[in-house]
This record gives structure tokens, sequence and C-alpha cells, in this order.
């Protein structure tokens, strides 16, 4: 099988063969990412080929000693943040311990029965909800560890941080996660206090 | 073992992550607590559902064939557009206009033998001007890229790489502050609107600091050389090392430092769009114990840490980041300043 940098090479020689077995390749990958964090199917569809079309425009710039991988989902992951930062005019793509101050706040005495209070898919989209409701630094990364399945070496890689602070963002952003879904469950009434330990 | 204890270890042992021992200490706690084994059936649903890509829509059959057509025709229309750019100056028999491209011509024809650096690449000019078939400008374009690949013309090829490759601080001796060279503190300013092609039109020019002017000196020297594009976070603390300095997409670079080798910070610096007017209705300001108490709450999208400054009319964003506490990140922002010029010093 021909390998990703190889396929680059081919490109970079003008094999638009290459080109499509590279889309044909990454095209699900790149879309679960994309559709993950803009959550919308038609817009998700168009951000992804903006992306192989961008990553057809950039490869002169891809470093071959590097793996290839990293280095589109990275373009992914801009290209997308890109766009969620142009329709929304936020500008959000950091993460930083005060953020997971701020969620700290809120209490943690309370706890509830998932299987007394709730049918699996009806939690599933509230989680669902609540991803979204997150900042897309934290759903960038959960994006990447649970549904990319990716190593936090790969992580880093993607988003050029070290390792070991990819695990610390993991932490903050289930931390955030966790809270956003227990105000959510609250405000739905489907929470019972329980008392503290 | 208590309930606290399995908090800290909730997520790692739904990840069977953790050491037997203390994994099994954890079981036999939830033997005995039922409020911690609803905790971490919550968190198991939670690993399942995030992990779950049924609610995924399958990606249409004719994705593929989409982006190579719309390759193509980018490429296409990106030639037909420029032929059209220059017939039309023509056509609005506007005198200036005309007389402005002459001397361009002109000029061109003085400068050309100088400029064009090899035959290959006039090939590929000259098949391009005639040949406007997707699939031939497809392999046109490669050619380019192999080409700039060979002349090294890109910037972000050699910068980075060098980066990567380099062991030695990549700082800058400090200069003097000079009346000419441009200076900013960290300011809140909406006032001079900017476009958001500022940063793109000069991507072929220097974006980041080149390893020739690099050399090792205190930390608190300014970094990079005069003239970049992006701006550069100076008055860095000595007790942080600069190590990398990276080019994340045409708008964003992001800077990392290291405290003694232990704790990583980054500063990223985003030009920001010209409509963003929303940037001041989200009240964001510099101050992250304030804005922490009395401004954020768990829906807003705001970057706490987020402060916007403008140099020559452009605006940037630079958000901070490391594994820091907020009052130190509070601290940092009050002294890294950030100036087009790397070789301006803060006051």
């Amino acid at each position: 099988m021909i390998t990703d940098e190889m396929l680059a090479a081919r490109i970079l020689n003008g094999d638009s063969a290459a080109f499509e077995e590279l889309v044909n390749r990454y095209k699900n990958s790149i879309f679960h990412v994309v559709y993950r964090l803009v959550g919308q199917y038609q817009e998700a569809e168009d951000i992804s080929q903006e992306v192989f079309i961008l990553i057809y425009e950039k490869m002169y710039q891809f470093d071959r000693k590097k793996k290839l991988s990293p280095w589109i989902h990275r373009i992914a992951v801009n290209t997308a943040i890109s766009s969620l930062r142009k329709k929304k005019n936020v500008v959000n793509l950091s993460f930083d311990e005060s953020f997971g101050k701020a969620y700290d706040n809120y209490s943690m005495i309370n706890e509830f029965d998932p299987q007394l209070l709730f049918e699996r898919k009806e939690l599933a989209e509230v989680i669902n909800d609540a991803l979204m409701e997150l900042p897309e630094s934290y759903r960038v990364i959960l994006t990447l560890r649970f549904q990319m399945d990716f190593k936090n070496q790969e992580i880093a890689e993607v988003l050029g941080v070290s390792k070991e602070n990819v695990e610390v963002k993991i932490h903050r952003a289930r931390k955030a996660l966790r809270k956003i879904l227990m105000i959510k469950l609250s405000e739905r009434g489907e929470l019972h206090e329980m008392s503290a330990r | 073992m208590k309930c606290q204890h399995v908090n800290r270890y909730l997520y790692d042992f739904c990840d069977n992550s953790l050491s037997p021992d203390i994994q099994n200490q954890i079981n036999n706690h939830l033997h005995e607590c039922e409020s911690c084994q609803l905790k971490v059936q919550l968190t198991q649903l939670e690993n399942e559902v995030l992990s779950d890509k049924s609610t995924i829509p399958p990606l249409s059959d004719n994705f593929t064939d989409k982006v190579m057509e719309n390759l193509n025709l980018r490429m296409v229309s990106s030639t037909v557009t420029n032929r059209n750019k220059v017939s039309s100056l023509f056509k609005t028999g506007n005198l200036a206009w005309t007389a402005a491209l002459m001397a361009i011509v002109l000029l061109m024809i003085v400068i050309a033998p100088q400029v064009i650096p090899n035959e290959n690449q006039l090939q590929i000019a000259d098949q391009s001007e005639n040949n406007i078939d997707g699939q031939a400008l497809v392999e046109n374009r490669a050619k380019t890229f192999k080409t700039m690949e060979n002349n090294k013309v890109d910037p972000e090829i050699s910068t980075t790489k060098e980066y990567h490759d380099s062991k030695e601080p990549l700082i800058k001796p400090t200069g003097k502050i000079s009346n000419e060279k441009q200076q900013v503190a960290m300011v809140l300013n909406d006032s001079v609107p900017i476009t958001d092609n500022q940063f793109t039109n000069n991507q072929s020019e220097s974006a980041l600091p080149s390893r020739n002017s690099v050399s090792s000196a205190p930390a608190s020297a300014s970094i990079g050389p005069a003239n970049a594009e992006f701006p550069y976070p100076i008055n860095i603390p000595a007790s942080y090392n600069f190590t990398n300095a990276d080019k994340i997409d045409n708008r964003t670079v992001q800077y990392s430092f290291s405290e003694s080798g232990q704790r990583e910070l980054s500063v990223i610096v985003t030009n920001v769009q010209s409509n963003s007017g929303d940037l001041n209705n989200a009240k964001i300001t510099m101050n992250l114990n304030t804005l922490l108490r009395n401004e954020f709450n768990a829906n807003s999208e705001l970057n706490p840490d987020e402060i916007i400054f403008e140099i020559n009319g452009i605006r940037y964003a630079a958000s901070l980041s490391g594994n820091i506490s907020s009052e130190e990140a509070n601290e940092l922002m009050k002294v890294i300043n950030f100036a087009l010029d790397a070789s301006v010093t803060a006051p």
C-alpha cells in the first residue's frame, strides 16, 4: 500500500490520481472532525471540500519528514474554526486554567441516577447538546480523542502542543462538559440532589 | 479510599488507565458507595456517547468528485479572472489606468531577465496562459509546486524547518527603541477598520522570524527580525525561554515558551475580522480576574484571557494559554507587549 507520504510526493509531481486517492483516504475522517465542530451537515460538507482544496494548495508546504495525517487534520481543525469564527464573530482558541476555574464555581453536590431518569438515547442528546455548547477549543480536543480515537501524541501533533498539555486539556474539557451537562439536567428538572459526601 | 479520591481518578478509572492497585481500591469503594457508582455510570455513558460515531451522517457518495471538480473549477476561474482583470482595464478607456499598465509592462521588460529565475518557470507561465483545461492546470500547478520547492520561495518551508531543527533559543538581542519603530501596548481600540487580506497579502514575504536573526540572548529580549508581518510578543519574562514559532494558518501564529523546561506557555496571535463588532459587545478586557468575577458565565464562548490590540490599523487578538494560574496569566499579559518590529523593546 502506498503510504501517505508517498502520495504527497506524487501529488507534488502532478499526479492528480494520487490526490484523488488522498481525498478518498481521508474524506470520512475530515468530515467527522468538521461535522463535530460545526454541527451542520451541509456546512460540514462544504468546509470539508474547502479543506481538501487547501490541502492541495498548501501541499508544497508539507514537511515530508513528518507524518501527513496530523498535518491534514490540523488544516481541517483550523479551517472549521475559522469558519465558526466568521459565523459567530467570536475569537476562541486557547485552553486556560481560568476557564476551567470558572466552571469549577458550579457546585458539585448534585448527582443523578442516569438509569432511573433517562433512556440512553435521551441522555445522549443532552450530552451532544452540552458538547456543542463547549468552547470550540474543548470541542476540538474531545472530538480528536473520542471520535477520531487519536492518541494523545497524535492530538499533540495536530494541535501543536505537548503530549502532557493534551492530557491536561482533555481533563479540563471533560470537566467543563460535565458541568454543562449537570446544569442542563438541572434545568430540565432531571437532577436529583443527593447528600454531598 | 474516599469519594474525593474517586472523583480525582474518575475519568482515568473509566478509561482503565490506572494502576491495578488503584483500580482495585476504587472497585472496592464502589461496592460500598452508591453515589460514586452513579458517577462512574454517568462517566461511562458519557464516554459511550462521545465515542459514538453512529450519530454522524454518511458523507455523500460523490464527495470526491465534487472536490476534484471544485479544484479544477477554482484553478480555471483564477486564470480567467486574471485575464478579465487585464482586459477590463483596457475597456474602461481610462487613460491613467492604461498609462499605469503600460508603465508596469515597460518595467517588467526592463527587469524581467533579472527577476525570472529559470527557463522552467517561463515554460509554466506560458502553458497556463494558453491552456485552461482543468487537468492540465492541475499538472501545471504541481510543476509550480516543484519549482517553488526547489527554489525555496516559500518562507514557511525554510523558516519553520529551521526552527524545528534548531536547538538554539530563537531570540534576538535587545535593540534600542527608535522613534520610527512601531511599538504598541495592549489596548482596546475599535476605531480603525482592518481588512481580512492584510495578513494574506504578505504571505510571500517574511512571515515568521528567520533563523539568521537569531542568537542566544536573555529571554527578556525581543524575538525575530524587523519587518515581519506578524506581531511578536516582546518583553517576555526572563524565566521563560522562547522555543518555537508556528504559523497555524495565514491569520494565526503560535509562539511557544517554556519555563525552565518545565511548564509550557503559548501566545496565539490572530488577526481578527474588520467587522468583528461583537468583540466589543463581548466585553473583552485585559483583566482576567475582573472578567472571571463579573462577566463570565458557563454559556459564554468568550475566552477570558483574550486581549485585542492594534498595530498599524490591523487588529489582532492575542491569547495566552498554558499550565499556569489565572493570576500568573494576568501578570504575564501585563508584561508581554507586541510589536511588528521585533527590535523594539517594551518600556
